[in-house]
């Protein structure tokens, strides 16, 4: 006779591996993928992802893993929007995890502005580029939250 | 291990920048020290209401602590509700099975939603490009503006 | 294992700087409430298995962790919807402040020369505590005020000792310029210099 603790043990233990299982069997497809060479993947995905052609092979499974997540929603996307993937992607695919990770939430907080802030933040970004590189680069090294090679260690 | 103040000391003056003159100018030890002390001093000089809500809040954790101690030196009650469940095996299995069937369903409308909107190509598209959102002296930039 | 009284005895002795220690890194004391309290209940339920003598460095770490997760979704939004707002001249975001105006100054005007210099001397710390980098803050608040040594603070940092020595001998150069500007650089200072004070609590 099972004790009524090992009973629930075993139930939440089947209950969470099959709702985990249920997480993973939808991107099942998508995983299988990132294992695959660039010459191996399809041909609409390598379209979407030809900026990447040559870094490929070098990339590691989980950095792949995003970039199929870009193409799978590429085709989604309208003409213009398309082209600013294009455009895009080879600085997003150089910049840090650790950069790309921030990028993501700010660009979540982005989404929830207005339509005329986010105008407005546009024009703000505009004025930003004016500014030179050694101003940017001081600006940068101003933020409080900015963490240099040193820190990161 | 004890930490007196000698310790202390001799743990940062191990730390003393060479190049700071001792002469006239109070050292790194000495600083942080100073500091410290200021801040520790400062500390205990809290709002009335601070105090009280920091006094609650430790009462909580600590009544969590005692309670589930309390819970897992006596197992009587769990073997009681237990017997309860055993009598309705079929029933409970049932239950489990179908609240399986759903989380699996669920998790699968989940996971597609979130792909939906949080993916990288949505970010790439956007009014902003991904720089935008890296770069932190936009925010410092933006901050000294507002000013 | 950990008794009742024993961690509610050590709360009670690190409740208050730690209190004070969150509202120099999130400038926000309701925020800062929130997180110790949720600190020192992640601290009672999941660390209780563990001996007393492990909690000072366990709680310090849980309460850097709460404190970066709420810095990490509250940052962004604070920092652009609260800035285009300032800009815009709308209202929405209400009583989202400048980080900074959320210092409680003190009221001195009944203070003796003697504890208005000091006061004002803390007030000058404090906030130049705050304007730190986090990473230095942390060091310094882990090696100093906390009393650990370079090897527990990497620890709970996630770095090497040597960004430790790096962060604090920084953090610690930083605040010196405080003090100097305060005239509190020479040795023999003012009567605002307070006592040493034997063991730490």
């Amino acid at each position: 006779m099972v004790s009524f603790k090992k009973r629930l043990k075993l139930n939440s233990l089947i209950y969470l591996g099959l709702l985990l299982s249920g997480l993973f069997f939808n991107n099942l497809a998508l995983a299988e993928d990132v294992n695959l060479t660039w010459v191996q993947l399809s041909n609409e995905q390598r379209q979407v992802l030809n900026t990447l052609a040559s870094e490929w092979d070098t990339l590691r499974p989980w950095q792949r893993e995003k970039m199929l997540d870009i193409a799978r929603d590429y085709p989604k996307m309208n003409p213009s929007k398309q082209e600013l993937v294009q455009k895009r992607l080879g600085n997003w695919s150089r910049m840090t995890p650790y950069e790309r990770e921030n990028a993501r939430k700010k660009h979540q907080q982005f989404q929830s502005l207005s339509a005329e802030k986010k105008n407005e933040l546009r024009k703000k970004w505009m004025e930003y580029r004016g500014l030179s590189e050694v101003e940017r680069a001081k600006l940068r090294g101003e933020s409080p939250d900015t963490y240099t090679d040193a820190d990161l260690n | 291990m004890l930490n007196t103040n000698e310790n202390h000391k001799n743990k940062m003056n191990a730390e003393v920048d060479p190049s700071f003159s001792v002469e006239n100018q109070l050292s790194d030890a000495d600083v942080a020290h100073y500091v410290v002390d200021l801040l520790d001093d400062h500390a205990q000089h809290l709002t009335a209401v601070t105090a009280k809500r920091l006094l609650v809040a430790r009462n909580l954790a600590v009544s969590r602590l005692a309670d589930s101690q309390a819970v897992q030196s006596s197992g009587h009650t769990l073997v009681w509700f237990g017997g309860q469940l055993e009598r309705h095996r079929t029933m409970s299995t049932a239950i489990t099975l179908g609240a399986i069937l759903l989380a699996f369903y669920a998790a699968q409308q989940f996971g597609l939603n979130a792909n939906l909107e949080e993916g990288d190509a949505f970010l790439l598209a956007s009014d902003l490009p991904p720089e935008a959102y890296a770069d932190k002296g936009f925010d410092t930039w933006l901050v000294s503006k507002s000013d | 294992m950990a008794t009742a009284k024993e961690l509610s005895d050590f709360l009670t002795a690190v409740e208050r700087r730690a209190f004070k220690q969150t509202t120099y890194a999130v400038r926000d004391d309701h925020a800062a409430l929130d997180i110790v309290q949720d600190a020192m209940m992640k601290l009672a339920t999941k660390y209780a298995d563990k001996p007393v003598e492990e909690f000072p460095m366990l709680f310090q770490r849980i309460l850097q962790n709460t404190m970066r997760d709420y810095w990490r979704r509250q940052k962004v939004r604070n920092l652009w919807t609260t800035l285009l707002s300032s800009f815009g001249g709308s209202a929405e975001t209400g009583d989202e402040r400048d980080p900074l105006e959320t210092i409680d100054v003190e009221d001195d005007s009944d203070q003796p020369h003697a504890q208005l210099e000091r006061s004002q001397t803390i007030q000058l710390i404090e906030l130049a505590i705050q304007k730190l980098p986090a990473r230095q803050r942390e060091a310094f608040v882990l090696r100093y005020w906390e009393d650990m040594d370079v090897a527990e603070t990497a620890k709970i940092m996630g770095c090497s000792d040597g960004s430790v020595k790096t962060h604090c001998s920084r953090a610690v150069h930083a605040l010196a310029l405080t003090l100097k500007k305060q005239g509190l650089d020479k040795l023999g200072i003012s009567s605002s210099m307070p006592m040493n004070k034997g063991l730490k609590s």
